[in-house]
């Protein structure tokens, strides 16, 4: 019984984009320092359902960390460091 | 003119002559290119977050420069074929740019360093933030 009333009102907290909060802070590919924030400790990009980015600005985010990941400040996955 | 930005990542073993050898090669073909150098940052010895071309360590240099649209293609063409540089990136930051106002830019950077300290401790509260969450919302969903 519980269980099916939390089903029906699940709690829901709204997250706001940190980007667009604060227009000061920028996204840079040169920076894996934020960026790390952004994804998991495999080294997944973390989706935006969870990060509570806007739509703009995880596709930025998307891109500096595979751009970051291309000259390897940033790891493609844990798998291969030792 | 655009603006441009390319990082390479040079051989961490090159002796120091060598080292100064490739960052003058590519500042000059820079300038050969007609284009206007407005940056150099070289970042040292960084470890690689993973392994490239077998090395684990490597030497970042960041060239920003303005030029015509040609210029990538020239400097890239050249940083294939060196050895001595195991990775390359070019991206570009803008179009349209008078790189007199940039450089006058840079000048003005130099003279009030960088004032970044509180950024990281705030975001670092955020991500715990987000860390908790996901738990809660797929129970939620499943449960």
């Amino acid at each position: 019984m519980m269980d099916k009333g939390r089903r029906k009102m699940p709690y829901h907290r709204r997250k706001v984009c940190r980007y667009c909060a604060d227009s000061s802070l920028a996204i840079d590919y040169k920076d894996p320092r934020t960026l790390r924030l952004f994804t998991t400790e495999r080294g997944k990009i973390i989706p935006r359902r969870i990060s509570g980015n806007c739509a703009k600005h995880q596709r930025m985010i998307g891109l500096a960390i595979k751009r970051a990941r291309n000259i390897a400040l940033l790891p493609y996955t844990t798998a291969t460091v030792k | 003119m655009r603006n441009y930005e390319t990082i390479f990542v040079v051989n961490p073993t090159l002796g120091e002559e060598d080292y100064k050898e490739v960052l003058k090669k590519y500042s000059t073909l820079v300038e050969r290119q007609k284009g206007i150098l407005i940056r150099i940052e070289e970042w040292g010895v960084q470890r690689l977050a993973h392994a490239v071309k077998r090395f684990d360590k490597g030497t970042f240099v960041l060239l920003n420069y303005c030029g015509p649209s040609g210029i990538t293609s020239e400097l890239e063409r050249d940083l294939k074929l060196d050895d001595r540089i195991f990775r390359f990136q070019t991206v570009k930051i803008a179009e349209d740019v008078d790189p007199q106002e940039l450089i006058l830019k840079e000048k003005e950077k130099n003279k009030e360093p960088a004032v970044q300290q509180e950024v990281p401790a705030q975001s670092e509260a955020v991500v715990q933030d987000q860390g908790n969450q996901p738990e809660k919302e797929v129970s939620d969903h499943d449960g």
